[in-house]
């Protein structure tokens, strides 16, 4: 009988059950900062129609008093020529996420007790701006396959990745940083033989 | 990357001129790390339960850079094992480290100096020692699967290789480093692992 329960409620949320995944693939230009309030990733390289595409991930946190956290999230495709790179020295990305079709904009409320949960809506997006500058404390080279769940979202990690810290400096959606002389919070990546995909569930 | 080059150059000649040391560290079991920012410096504090030479042990591993007014930057890295009663959890939800380092002779630091003007100089020597102590909860935000075998280079002729295998999640980390308090890591992890090698040349 538990069975058929079972079947019967998959028959019925099945059809409401939309996965989209997005994916880059091939030698990758990365750029990311993790910070306490602030967690980015930029990431171009060819789509699977062959075509060059950049993949834009973003949240940032807010503590609010009575104990939950509101983070604003972005996910999806930008334009090109909004991830600029001057060699492997320098890095850039200027884009309002509000003006970009097709970009998934969404507010969460996590409430850590009684019962974790995010409680997710649509929402506006905005400007971003973000600079990163080779500062040359700390090189790393890593063969990765990582897969990384945060709320609604899966990225997945793949290929042989050559890091340099930096310093970085920006502002994401009203959320400004600045932050330099870090080994480990602010990184620009070249990956070979890569793929990075984003899956929505 | 002038400086970066500069910093591979000294390493290089540096593993010529004194015979290496390695040290392999097998994690199988809890773990955690904490990255914060006091005042200049930048520190990491990495902690994990395993095996060292067939034994078992509590690792840890330090590192910390800081940059002076002046441009030059101080690095600290630090390794060896604990007691094991110095790391604590409760299962993933809560860890706990606590440990002097000035009372372990199985934990070895080095700090290094490097000025970049008028011209590149280096000294390297004995680091500081005193009380680690973190304490982690895991909020669960952020869940990872991670397969990672990854190769650090520290400007002290330290070469970290490592292969990991675990599950981690992320914390709220807080406590002190070497008499320095943070408040809150800018990024921290809960960790099991399964299959983690930390291996360690210098």
């Amino acid at each position: 009988m538990k069975s058929l329960s079972l079947s019967i409620m998959l028959l019925l949320f099945a059809p409401f059950a939309v996965t989209e995944t997005i994916s880059v693939h091939g030698t990758v230009a990365q750029a990311e900062v993790f910070v306490r309030t602030v967690n980015l990733i930029v990431t171009s390289g060819i789509d699977v129609n062959g075509s060059p595409a950049t993949l834009l991930t973003f949240h940032t946190t807010s503590f609010n008093p009575d104990g939950t956290l509101t983070f604003v999230i972005g996910s999806g495709t930008i334009p090109d020529d909004r991830f600029t790179k001057e060699g492997f020295d320098k890095m850039n990305l200027t884009v309002d996420t509000s003006q970009v079709a097709g970009y998934s904009n969404t507010t969460c409320i996590l409430t850590p007790f009684p019962n974790f949960g995010f409680h997710c809506n649509p929402s506006q997006g905005g400007p971003i701006q973000v600079s990163w500058h080779d500062n040359g404390l700390n090189s790393e080279d890593q063969s990765r396959n990582v897969d990384t769940t945060f709320g609604p979202t899966t990225r997945h990690e793949q290929g042989y990745f050559q890091f340099s810290s930096a310093d970085v400096e920006g502002s994401v959606v009203g959320t400004p940083f600045n932050l330099s002389g870090s080994d480990f919070d602010a990184f620009m990546d070249l990956a070979h033989f890569a793929k990075v995909s984003i899956t929505k569930n | 990357m002038k400086h970066l080059s500069i910093l591979v150059a000294v390493c290089f000649f540096s593993s010529l001129l004194f015979a290496q040391r390695t040290t392999s560290f097998h994690g199988t079991a809890e773990g955690a790390r904490a990255f914060a920012t006091i005042n200049a410096s930048k520190i990491s504090v990495i902690v994990a339960r395993g095996f060292l030479a067939s034994n078992p042990a509590t690792f840890m591993e330090i590192v910390s850079f800081t940059r002076n007014s002046d441009g030059s930057v101080v690095f600290v890295f630090g390794f060896g094992t604990v007691p094991d009663q110095a790391y604590t959890n409760s299962g993933m939800e809560q860890m706990d480290l606590n440990v002097d380092t000035s009372q372990i002779s199985t934990f070895q630091s080095t700090q290094c100096t490097f000025t970049f003007t008028p011209f590149f100089t280096s000294s390297c020597g004995p680091g500081p020692s005193g009380v680690i102590q973190v304490h982690w909860t895991n909020n669960k935000i952020t869940t990872q699967r991670v397969l990672v075998d990854r190769r650090r280079t520290f400007p002290n002729s330290v070469t970290i290789r490592e292969h990991q295998d675990m599950d981690q999640s992320s914390a709220d980390a807080s406590g002190s480093f070497l008499g320095l308090s943070f408040s809150s890591a800018s990024q921290a992890q809960v960790q099991l692992n399964r299959d983690t090698f930390i291996t360690i040349t210098q």
